[in-house]
């Protein structure tokens, strides 16, 4: 019994960081349309970055989070003003190809500058272990889940209770109308990828002491994030937060039970099943291919 | 010897673009029996397997628009399955090659089917995702892979005891392959195959409405690609003899995608250009392994910023729109340009040229007749289709058919029926739901209650493509015509449903696919000709104007041949002449024998032609029957002309027209001058001049399609002036980007309101406040000001807009503009789609907001209603303004009657 208890928390821990990127996608996609897939990019970076803040520069905690998150939402930026928004209007397969040649122009850049290896953080508050009734976590997980937590419920008021918030939405249904209400609708999408970026970074930072980070684990965590939110309904936040955790939750099971290795490669094969048997997610309505 | 003599004149004649591609396939094949450089040979050996992945890539790519990371995985798959197979099992290495090919085309076919028919980029996950589960599946089973390290020591191919163990030979068993698929390929994108993937890859809806079944299409090429990259994968073992897991890594997945790019992924010669010239360059950073990444990101997104073409789509156009780049001007127009130059300039030219030998003749004869139905194949078929199998009853039959879209009913228990042999007109304002119950007939829209048959086939369980299988092909109100392909080309997918060539038939040149080829070029040709475009077959579609891009339409939806031609506002966008020539092409194409549907908003225009006219006013049908009992219908007479013509109209006329005389000089609130816009490479405005005084209300009338949402569009900065000049209030705002044009003081209404559907009532308000620099600075008032002129707004506050009626829509629009306190309205046929006392309502309430000060500009198709609110108006005609001047004079204006109401 408690084992299972074990992979279950376990699998939380994951399943927010797969939860806090699918929220990075959809707040991306729903103003913009655009999948961006260097989301786990951010993920990495944050890890990165805190990394270099703390132990190569020697800075407090607390500054290099927040000079961490600073560093990414640059990075983000600069990615959206000089590359996406001018392919933005042209295609949106092409779009897709330029956000992977961004996260792999990362990926090389980090391999360069800190090589093959993973850099550890140290965990927000202490390493101690809680145990109760034959199960322990981290101190850090419950920081990592409760960012998520945070950050979900941020998100949601953000959207539906603030004027900025609703002319994301506006901006999201229908540019025209929102450009022609007012709304300057660049400025949207630029917040909207310093929001997702933060997130990623946020969840970069948090997970890297838990699960250490290397260069490749931007990709996985990307993915698998992708995957979480697809699972969980494209397009809602709530959805992407169910299928983080969901996600999570099955693979930590799978990892207990399989050998280790195999875990990578689970989202994708529930992936599939998916695609075939629900491929509107848990919480989504059916979507059908659209001409945009 | 003359046979020769002329042969080799023949030659000659080739266009240079075929001469360079045989030099390079020669030179392919010979350069290493002439320069034996075993460095260079080895390098030519690997960018030969590049190419195949390559070719894989524009297959799906390039051509059906599909973005697949597979490669990696099938190119592993085939590789893995070879070597297994060869070494473990000891089977022939041929053998195994065969199989290594086919296994990936299974998993292809298994995992393409559900995800092909989801949104484009779940293609993309899931291909990434298939990559990641087979290299976990290589490194976790190591008893059968080895593993991480791999297998070693994998035999040497041998072809029927040939054995290819040499440099030399390797590099021809991996280039004959190629240079084979690559010709194969490249015939069969030519045809049917080509032209099915091409259509889907620009409009999946336009391809379907024609009959083809896009979902099999797509599995067909991503089965394609499968393939290929397998025997890719296949030749790779056995070239190398050892393979390992990180040769199959996500970055040889999007290596063949910077290949393709580099050379222009829309053309399969470009793609071997581009993996020859990457894998060059990839192996000079080598030497550098550190950069090798940053390398090839970076130059795939600068590829993608600065060449999406390839270098294979660089034409003189092309180096126009790079200088245009640095000039920031709109990258649509750059994607268009891209797609015209690159898909279609040569390919299609070619497909022209080596049309199989009777289309000249076809051409000539067709021409001789041109307005008369085209000779040959397309009259006999429509003749056939005619007589063979006529039944009882009607063609189609329309019962109670309604169809919702959240609160508001657009197609309201609409039944009538259309007979076999006639021409059947769909009228009303618009916005009266007549396009929305077109598309439920091809199948785009379901039907939220009753029945549409077909021949007595019912069609509400049927696909579009199965739908239109069964004889019905239509045009669409906003063009929806193939970009990326020549005119003649766009024409023949309209062949589709009577071909039968796929893949291999394609791509072989089976005699069968040649006959059909010819037969459907005559077909083509006959349709080009009844519509008098046999001149322009060979020209990118893209290039010819509006007017004639919609004639492209109808001889597309003509050569297949249906037994019912759906035609959605035909009219729109063509200037009197045009018109009138379309309606006897109309009629000849009745004559031919194949039964015409046809929505129009002019009831000029169908009143000469039609059997029989329906009437549709707010989702209902008021009036169905002959045009001569339509005509004299009373409540068709008001739903079209609205009820406001009268005695009361004219008098308000009167009233400011004395007013204006009184005022001695009004003072120019917007000033427009030569204004010229282009959608793409469609002009819609051509220098229109037109000036709004302080206070005034001018209405601008003018036929569907004419450009007046266009001009609206442009002075609000939704669409970017080509040139010309905008001044409001004496300052320039041509190039102001829209939201800051809103701040000014200028606030556009719409056209269909385009409210946030999810939004509340309240929120929507609250967006219109936006572009305000102090937005909380007099809110409240402005909202209880939306909520004064539309008291039932007040009432609605909490509701989502989507939950409205249509007139109250209407007036959260009006209430969304107002809440930027505009000094300029731009309305945009605010009563379109409405009932008559909606319509009054708030026509009441532009009245009430001009008499407090409100300048307005607006588009109104109710010509009764725009007269009894306008002090001026305008006319627009196709693009240009024809005719402007005080309201009270220019409604007895014949001219007027002529430009707006149509040609007659």
């Amino acid at each position: 019994m408690s084992t299972w208890l074990q992979y279950i928390l376990t699998g939380i821990t994951m399943g927010s960081v797969y939860s806090l990127i699918g929220l990075g996608y959809v707040t991306i996609y729903r103003t913009s349309h655009v999948v961006n897939m260097a989301q786990g990019s951010f993920v990495m970076m944050g890890g990165f970055f805190g990394y270099a803040l703390l132990k190569q520069i020697g800075l407090p905690y607390w500054a290099s989070i927040l000079l961490s998150i600073i560093a990414v939402v640059a990075v983000a930026l600069a990615m959206y003003l000089l590359v996406l928004k001018w392919i933005m209007k042209s295609s949106l397969v092409n779009m897709i190809l330029a956000t992977v040649g961004l996260s792999l122009l990362i990926e090389s850049l980090v391999l360069l500058k800190w090589g093959g290896y993973s850099k550890p953080t140290p965990p927000f508050t202490g390493d101690k272990l809680l145990r109760t009734g034959g199960v322990h976590i981290k101190v850090q997980s419950l920081w990592v889940v409760g960012l998520m937590i945070v950050i979900f419920v941020l998100l949601y008021f953000f959207g539906q209770r603030t004027r900025v918030g609703k002319q994301m939405t506006a901006t999201a249904t229908n540019p025209n109308a929102a450009r022609i209400s007012g709304i300057p609708t660049q400025r949207m999408i630029i917040l909207a990828f310093a929001i997702s970026s933060a997130i990623g970074a946020i969840g970069g930072l948090a997970i890297n002491s838990v699960i250490p980070l290397t260069y490749t684990s931007g990709a996985l965590w990307g993915l698998t994030g992708f995957v979480a939110a697809i699972l969980g309904g494209w397009g809602s936040s709530g959805g992407a937060v169910l299928g983080g955790l969901a996600l999570g939750i099955i693979q930590s099971i799978f990892a207990g039970v399989l050998p280790a290795g195999w875990q990578d490669g689970i989202a994708f094969v529930i992936l599939i099943l998916l695609l075939y048997f629900r491929p509107q997610g848990l919480l989504g309505t059916t979507m059908t291919e659209g001409e945009m | 010897m003359r046979g020769i003599s002329e042969r080799l004149r023949g030659l000659y004649r080739l266009p240079p673009s075929t001469v360079a591609k045989v030099v390079f396939v020669v030179a392919l094949l010979v350069w290493p029996l002439a320069y034996k450089n075993l460095y260079a040979m080895s390098v030519m050996l690997n960018a030969g397997l590049f190419a195949m992945l390559t070719i894989a890539v524009c297959l799906v790519l390039g051509q059906a628009g599909q973005l697949s990371f597979g490669h990696s995985a099938f190119y592993g798959m085939g590789a893995y399955a070879a070597a297994l197979l060869s070494y473990k099992l000891h089977w022939p290495t041929l053998a195994a090659l065969v199989i290594a090919a086919i296994v990936p085309g299974i998993i292809a076919l298994i995992i393409g089917r559900p995800v092909l028919k989801l949104r484009y980029f779940y293609l993309a996950l899931a291909t990434i995702g298939l990559g990641q589960i087979f290299i976990v599946i290589l490194i976790q089973v190591p008893s059968v892979t080895r593993g991480i390290n791999g297998l070693n020591g994998i035999p040497t191919l041998s072809i029927f005891g040939f054995s290819v163990g040499t440099l030399l030979r390797q590099y021809y068993v991996v280039w004959a392959p190629t240079l084979v698929i690559l010709l194969l390929v490249q015939r069969g994108l030519k045809y049917r195959l080509g032209r099915s993937l091409r259509a889907l890859a620009t409009s999946e809806i336009a391809s379907a409405t024609l009959g083809i079944r896009t979902a099999n299409w797509k599995l067909l090429a991503f089965v394609a690609n499968a393939v290929i990259c397998g025997l890719a994968g296949g030749l790779f073992a056995f070239v190398t003899g050892s393979i390992s897991p990180g040769s199959f890594s996500f970055n040889i997945a999007v290596l063949p995608i910077v290949m393709a790019l580099v050379g222009g992924a829309g053309t399969i010669w470009g793609g071997i250009l581009g993996a020859i010239i990457m894998w060059w360059v990839i192996n000079y950073f080598t030497g550098l392994q550190k950069y090798s990444g940053v390398a090839y990101s970076l130059i795939m997104i600068l590829l993608l910023l600065f060449l999406p073409v390839g270098i294979l789509g660089i034409r003189p156009a092309t180096w126009s729109w790079l200088k245009r780049l640095f000039n920031r001007e709109s990258l649509r127009q750059k994607a268009e340009m891209a797609l015209e130059t690159n898909g279609s300039a040569v390919a299609v030219a070619e497909a022209v040229d080596l049309a199989p030998a009777p289309l000249p003749a076809a051409t000539q004869s067709t021409k001789a007749r041109d307005a008369s139905i085209g000779s040959g194949a397309l009259r006999e078929d429509l003749a056939l289709a005619r007589s063979d199998d006529r039944r009882e009853g009607p063609l189609l039959s329309i019962k109670n058919a309604s169809i919702a879209f959240g609160g508001l009913k657009a197609v309201n228990e609409v039944s009538f029926d259309v007979q076999e042999g006639t021409i059947t007109a769909l009228i009303g304002p618009n916005g009266a739901g007549k396009t929305t119950l077109f598309n439920a007939i091809s199948r785009l829209q379901a039907l939220s209650g009753g029945r549409i048959t077909f021949e007595g086939t019912d069609l509400t369980k049927l696909s579009t493509a199965n739908a239109a299988r069964l004889g019905m092909a239509r045009t669409f109100q906003g063009l929806r015509i193939f970009v990326n392909m020549s005119v003649l080309e766009n024409v023949l997918v309209g062949c589709h449903r009577h071909e039968r060539s796929g893949f291999w038939s394609c791509c072989l040149g089976l005699p069968r696919q040649r006959a059909e080829e010819r037969r459907s070029r005559e077909r083509a040709m006959g349709a080009l000709a009844l519509v008098g475009l046999s001149d322009a077959a060979s020209k990118p579609a893209a290039s010819l104007p509006y007017g004639q891009q919609r004639l492209i339409e109808i001889a597309r939806a003509l050569a297949s041949e249906p037994r019912l031609l759906m035609l959605d506002e035909p009219a729109a966008g063509m200037n009197a002449s045009e018109r009138a020539d379309l309606v006897r092409k109309i009629a000849t194409i009745r004559d031919a024998g194949v039964t015409v549907l046809l929505v129009e908003h002019d009831i000029g225009l169908v009143m000469g032609i039609s059997d029989s006219v329906n009437v549709l006013d707010y989702g209902k049908l008021i009036a169905s029957g002959s045009p001569e009992t339509v005509k004299q219908d009373r409540t068709v007479i008001e739903a079209y002309l609205g009820t406001g013509h009268g005695t009361g109209a004219e008098a308000r006329v009167g009233e400011e027209g004395g007013e204006t005389a009184v005022r001695p000089e009004p003072e120019v609130a917007l000033a427009v001058q030569n204004l010229v816009a282009a959608y793409g490479s469609i002009q819609a405005l051509h220098g229109v001049s037109i000036s709004v005084a302080k206070g005034e209300v001018v209405a601008v009338l003018g036929a569907n399609g004419a450009g007046k949402t266009t001009l609206l569009n442009t002075i609000s900065g939704i669409v970017r002036a080509t040139s010309g000049t905008v001044t409001y209030l004496g300052e320039d705002i041509t190039a102001v980007p829209a939201e800051r044009i809103n701040t000014r003081g200028i606030c556009q209404i719409p056209e269909g309101r385009q409210l946030f559907p999810t939004l509340t009532v309240e929120d929507n308000l609250l967006m219109g406040a936006s572009g305000k620099r102090d937005w909380q600075k007099g809110y409240e008032d402005d909202v209880a000001y939306a909520y004064e002129l539309f008291p039932i707004l007040g009432e609605r506050r909490k509701q989502m807009a989507k939950t409205l009626s249509g007139g109250e829509q209407q007036m959260l629009a009006i209430g969304r503009g107002l809440m930027a306190q505009p000094s300029l309205l731009m309305l945009d046929e605010p009563s379109m789609g409405l009932a008559p006392l909606a319509v009054e309502r708030i026509f009441d309430a532009l009245r009430t907001l001009n008499s407090r000060g409100i300048t307005m500009l607006m588009v109104e198709q109710n010509a009764e209603m725009a007269f009894s609110l306008a002090g001026r108006v305008a006319v627009i005609q196709t693009g240009s303004l024809v005719l402007s001047g005080e309201s009270s004079q220019l409604r007895k204006d014949d001219r007027l009657r002529a430009a707006y109401l149509g040609g007659r």
